[in-house]
């Protein structure tokens, strides 16, 4: 089982499946956060959205 | 596999790869470097997934010029990625498209608006996701938009694209044509005229008829081809008008939906390209 921690309110977060670079929210506060890392796992702010990020 | 960030649809090609038994390497574009000369890049094939534009294009006419294959090209990115030379290429190859203008001053940018008549629509020439957009109603709420516009930081915000604005029945249709086939396509519905799943829309299936398969696939051809999202307005008289294309297609929200495994899809034509 590999669990992560919030950034923000600390809930742990599954991230059995995740993969390293995966956008992650936490279920409790919402926040976005990216898998820097899963060994050992890590957890930073996501990236802030872009004016060309985009489809 | 290119990418920024891990996002759903990364996630499920990862996982489509991986029951495929295919080779995937995710490069993460943030850790990339691009020389002249290529002594870095050993792929048989490159499926671009960036979240940024500007990074996708510089990636792409790198990869290419070092004559590795990419999904899609850079060209094509080039055309998609930016609404004017999306709206070029539809016009040049027949492609039913709303009226389209663009200008580079304020003054300009009424003239264009008014040819037009109001209601008419703004659009940044590089975004995404329904950001930005603007109806505009009146001269003076194009008045103020253009104010706004100037002051905006990206030298791109002074690119005035203006068009016609179509009355669609609060829907608009996203259709996913990967090489010659469109693979399925959804309604995006919702009440407010920008019907972006990004900013709420519900996705329900759409059939896809002969006609909006020949439709889709010669806007994708017009734009260069390869994996395409191409986004479709029903008319008034019922016509079909096409709006834009996609070149890093988001398809979440439209699997379900269509019941069409749309990440194997984009694998299969991968593989297929890099057999080429």
């Amino acid at each position: 089982m590999v669990n992560g921690e919030c950034i923000e309110c600390g809930k742990h977060i599954d991230l059995a499946d995740a993969e390293e670079g995966e956008l992650v929210t936490c279920p409790e506060c919402g926040t976005e956060m990216e898998v820097v890392s899963l060994t050992p796992p890590s957890l930073e702010p996501a990236p802030p959205e872009e004016e060309d990020w985009g489809e | 596999m290119l990418y920024s960030i891990i996002r759903v649809e990364e996630k499920l090609l990862i996982r489509a790869a991986e029951k495929m038994g295919l080779e995937m390497e995710k490069i993460d574009d943030r850790e990339c470097i691009f020389g002249l000369s290529n002594d870095i890049w050993h792929y048989d094939v490159v499926l671009e997934r960036c979240i940024s534009h500007s990074k996708a294009l510089y990636a792409l006419k790198f990869l290419n010029e070092y004559g590795i294959k990419t999904v899609n090209t850079y060209d094509v990115a080039a055309c998609c990625g930016d609404k004017a030379f999306t709206s070029i290429a539809f016009e040049k190859n027949g492609i039913p498209t709303p009226k389209t203008f663009v200008a580079f001053e304020p003054e300009s940018a009424i003239k264009a608006i008014e040819r037009i008549g109001y209601p008419a629509v703004m659009k940044p020439v590089v975004g995404s996701w329904g950001r930005l957009l603007a109806k505009i109603d009146t001269r003076n709420t194009a008045e103020a938009i253009i104010e706004h516009k100037e002051v905006l930081g990206s030298y791109l915000h002074q690119i005035y694209y203006v068009q016609e604005f179509v009355d669609k029945p609060q829907r608009d249709i996203r259709a996913f044509v990967v090489g010659d086939e469109t693979i399925c396509a959804v309604y995006r519905e919702s009440a407010h005229w920008i019907t972006n799943t990004a900013r709420g829309a519900k996705t329900v299936e759409c059939k896809v008829t002969d006609e909006l398969n020949d439709l889709c696939v010669r806007a994708a051809h017009a734009v260069g081809g390869g994996i395409i999202a191409v986004d479709v307005m029903e008319t008034k008289s019922g016509a079909y008008t096409v709006h834009e294309a996609n070149y890093t297609m988001e398809f979440r929200n439209s699997i379900v939906p269509t019941g069409i495994d749309i990440p194997a899809k984009i694998l299969e034509y991968v593989v297929g390209v890099a057999k080429r």
